[in-house]
């Protein structure tokens, strides 16, 4: 009797399907929320690197500007007068005939001189 | 009360506490009142306002005459310094930045019932870098922009002047003002407990644009030189007034020649 009722309860167990879906049903929902909590650990990573380099860009655009001031600054020509006096340099404008232009000829690309001291087009082609 | 039931009684306290703040939070979380969720959702809005950069002014070469460059207000919270930081390495540090006195700067941290006291405006940021390196408690650096004149007084009667809420007061400045003022921006966001924002919750991101450039017809050599002999015209003859026009000619189109400038000298 009693090895007939052990028999007919492990029949009983093996038919039964239910452990086997609810587990696979317990890994699907639990592979979904850590893929979910993982989705969202990434986006806030990211989030935090694109408002690190927002703030990056936003400093070395700021730095850009102040340093073009400075240079502007140091390219005015009153501040330009003083530095080479400063440092000694006594330079003066060129005289006509030191000049050499080089100017682009309307019909052809190349780049011609155009004319030295009296205004004569002399037109050497480059 | 016995040893064994001062046991259970304690464990059963903290257990009722964990159960009680495990019902809270799920409250907080599945569902949570109007007045609740209001309340939350006023301490993590973000609203953000930001301005555009003021438009530069160049002369015809792009030798830029006037642009807004990035500065700071220097702000401290006394209140903060007292109970958590050091005043007098904050007094110190301070000092060493700013055209003040120590006692002045003292006067001006020893207000445990403020928040806020702003201690110098408009200070570049190549000032304020030791300082700010120090990463001192309950110092305070706002961002802010202030107009830069890179060349200094030469044709300051043209371009003018723009005053500290970037508007136009005189010159160019004044006339082109609708030009050169950048647009505002706005952000709508969330921030978490840190105050810090919340980039996934970002609503609303519209970038301030900034002021268009405005090229004048003068030229900075010119300028200079213009300026220079009339410097010394009014220097040799002591006239009651004096004033210049610049021309410049254009050599590629010729007769292209126009008005760069005509300005009366203030004596």
């Amino acid at each position: 009797m009693k090895k007939k009722q052990k028999k007919k309860s492990r029949k009983a167990e093996v038919r039964i399907p239910f452990p086997n879906v609810l587990a696979m049903v317990l890994v699907c929902v639990a592979a979904s929320g850590l893929s979910y909590v993982w989705l969202c650990a990434q986006c806030n990573t990211l989030g935090d690197e694109i408002k690190r380099l927002e703030s990056v860009r936003q400093k070395a655009s700021q730095q850009a500007v102040t340093e073009q001031s400075r240079w502007e600054n140091m390219q005015a020509p009153a501040n330009f007068a003083r530095a080479l006096k400063h440092h000694g340099l006594a330079m003066t404008l060129p005289g006509e005939r030191q000049i050499v232009r080089v100017r682009r000829s309307s019909g052809s690309r190349a780049l011609t001189l155009a004319y030295n001291k009296q205004g004569v087009n002399k037109a050497d082609e480059l | 009360m016995n040893y064994k039931g001062r046991t259970i009684l304690a464990s059963a306290m903290i257990a009722a506490v964990f159960a009680g703040l495990g019902v809270r939070l799920a409250f907080l979380h599945l569902k949570p009142s109007a007045g609740t969720l209001a309340r939350i959702e006023r301490g993590r809005h973000m609203e953000e306002e930001t301005r555009g950069p003021r438009g530069r002014i160049l002369d015809r070469s792009g030798n830029i005459f006037a642009v807004d460059i990035a500065a700071r207000h220097l702000c401290v919270d006394p209140k903060f310094i007292l109970e958590n930081g050091d005043i007098q390495q904050v007094c110190e540090a301070v000092t060493k930045v700013v055209p003040l006195s120590r006692s002045e700067v003292w006067k001006l941290l020893d207000q445990p019932e403020r928040q806020y006291v702003r201690i110098n405006r408009y200070m570049r940021e190549k000032t304020l870098e030791p300082l700010m390196a120090m990463k001192l408690k309950g110092v305070i650096f706002e961002e802010t922009a202030m107009r830069n004149y890179p060349k200094g007084a030469l044709g300051a009667h043209v371009i003018g002047f723009s005053n500290r809420e970037g508007v136009g007061s005189a010159g160019a400045e004044q006339r082109m003002n609708s030009y050169l003022q950048g647009t505002t921006g706005l952000r709508i966001s969330q921030k978490d407990g840190r105050r810090h924002e919340i980039y996934s919750r970002r609503t609303v991101d519209i970038e301030p644009q900034p002021g268009a450039d405005v090229y004048l017809t003068i030229d900075q050599q010119v300028q200079h030189y213009a300026e220079k002999a009339l410097d010394e015209l009014v220097s040799k003859y002591q006239p009651k007034g004096a004033g210049y026009c610049a021309e410049y000619s254009h050599r590629r189109n010729p007769g292209d020649g126009f008005l760069a400038d005509l300005q009366p000298e203030p004596l």
